[in-house]
């Protein structure tokens, strides 16, 4: 099978994408502006740019905002997320997610995906990201593409 | 330039395209580019727009759970899409309206189209399959039987026109002598071709003589110790064979001293000579879809000349023995 998508991912179709992704998480801070947290234009093109990167890093394409815009949306309101830390904490955040949509070869949809990775942030990783691979449930989930979250914490959702 | 101008300058400059059916789409966008009908920034934005579609095929795969795929996914999906429009354009039969076509629809019309395109191949399969297993060999191999019993079924059964379109779900072991180019349901509708223009051939001659002939064919192969291909070649051998001994007369069952016999006098002609000698046997055999006959023949040929010139034509036949004394 020819591989179609060298030839359309070209240079200059993936500079123009990160363009429009920054512009599209520039209008995200109409949502964040209530939970006292805005990204700069800086910040924007910076995440665009990493999301670029961890597209590669995992052999993923996304086309349109998809993920990021979903993973702001999310956690701007986490009691660990400022505005010093926000621009780091969604990078390391959107890593993980698609690290476990690979890892679980896509059977895990967005919606599923994002839950878990809330679950996993707020009550095993104590909003640090450099811990969001230590836990037994991030294993688990990436076995089995599922996980049953501790009751107080659906009581909580 | 009227409309009607600019329609036959296009027709003009695609007479000259080379395009290729395997790729029609991406072939079709090269040569435009490379004839001058369409400059970068045209061909720059026909790509985006084939792109954004991957978007739409994405979210109709995953049912709109995904954003993001993996990018074998991704060219998976992207090779059906292809595929999809590439049928559609294909069915224009006018390299000039298909690239207005590319150019003016959208996506998802093209898309769609190119669904309905195929779903027709489809059908022709069908019908392609049911003729083959009206006009099948009085015999046939594991392989030949199993590909019309079982593997096409399985293949339109499993095929998928949206997602899968270039894959090729099930693949027959039996081979016709000429391998169908392409992949998918337009690959299978070219197997099932060439299959039916051979089983045709086939039927011209008697059935016990085809039986016999493939009945030895199955013999040798086993002495030889390797599997039974193609089933219409021996056939079409013998046919050859006995037409050099016997013009005008249609048989296929050679005895041990026919082959011995064609081999002698052949063996008396240069190669060159060999070649005219048996065109012209050929040439006088009964068939419809001719032009595959003659390629299957001119593949043959070759091997044909060789074994006669080594003395050891029968190794290429199937033939009725003589009988050993006790």
């Amino acid at each position: 099978m020819p591989n179609y998508l060298t030839v359309f991912q070209s240079g200059m179709l993936s500079k123009a994408h990160e363009k429009y992704i920054a512009r599209e998480l520039l209008r995200l801070n109409d949502v964040t502006r209530e939970h006292g947290i805005t990204l700069s234009k800086k910040d924007c093109a910076e995440i665009a740019e990493c999301r670029s990167e961890l597209l590669r890093d995992t052999e993923r394409i996304e086309v349109g905002a998809g993920a990021v815009t979903k993973i702001i949306e999310t956690f701007c309101e986490s009691g660990y997320i400022n505005q010093q830390n926000f621009k780091d904490t969604v990078e390391g955040l959107l890593e993980c997610f698609y690290t476990i949509k690979t890892e679980t070869d896509d059977k895990v949809s967005d919606e599923d995906a994002l839950r878990f990775l809330k679950y996993l942030f707020e009550y095993e990783a104590g909003g640090d990201v450099a811990r969001l691979y230590d836990s037994e449930a991030f294993d688990l989930f990436v076995e089995r593409g599922k996980f049953t979250f501790p009751k107080s914490y659906e009581d909580d959702e | 330039m009227n409309t009607l101008q600019q329609y036959s300058n296009a027709e003009n400059i695609f007479s000259g395209a080379r395009l290729n059916n395997s790729e029609y789409t991406m072939s079709l966008l090269k040569e435009a580019l490379r004839l001058g009908y369409i400059d970068e920034t045209e061909e720059a934005a026909v790509k985006a727009k084939i792109f954004d579609g991957l978007a739409t095929v994405i979210d109709e795969f995953t049912e709109g759970k995904s954003t993001s795929v993996s990018n074998e996914k991704a060219n998976d999906l992207l090779s059906s899409l292809l595929y999809n429009i590439d049928a559609y354009l294909i069915s224009l039969q006018n390299p000039a309206k298909a690239y207005e076509e590319l150019k003016t629809k959208t996506l998802s019309y093209l898309y769609d189209a190119g669904g309905i395109a195929l779903k027709r191949v489809m059908t022709d399969c069908t019908a392609l399959l049911f003729n083959n297993k009206k006009t099948r060999l009085p015999v046939g191999s594991e392989y030949y039987n199993r590909a019309l019993d079982e593997d096409v079924r399985a293949f339109t059964k499993a095929y998928n026109i949206r997602f899968g379109a270039h894959r090729n779900p099930v693949i027959p072991r039996y081979k016709t002598a000429i391998a169908p180019r392409g992949s998918g349901i337009v690959r299978l509708k070219r197997y099932l071709t060439n299959m039916l223009t051979e089983n045709l051939f086939c039927r011209h001659y008697d059935s016990e003589e085809v039986k016999t002939v493939i009945a030895y064919e199955v013999m040798r192969a086993e002495d030889m110790e390797s599997n039974v291909g193609n089933l219409y070649i021996p056939i079409l051998r013998c046919a050859v064979i006995c037409q050099f001994l016997i013009p005008g007369v249609h048989h296929v069952l050679l005895s041990e001293d026919d082959v011995m016999t064609a081999e002698g006098l052949l063996d008396e002609y240069t190669p060159d000579e060999m070649k005219t000698v048996l065109t012209a046997a050929f040439s006088r055999l009964p068939a419809e879809n001719s032009e595959y006959h003659k390629k299957v023949f001119e593949n043959e040929l070759p091997s044909i000349i060789q074994s006669v010139k080594r003395n050891n034509l029968r190794t290429l036949l199937a033939y009725l023995p003589k009988p050993t004394s006790i």
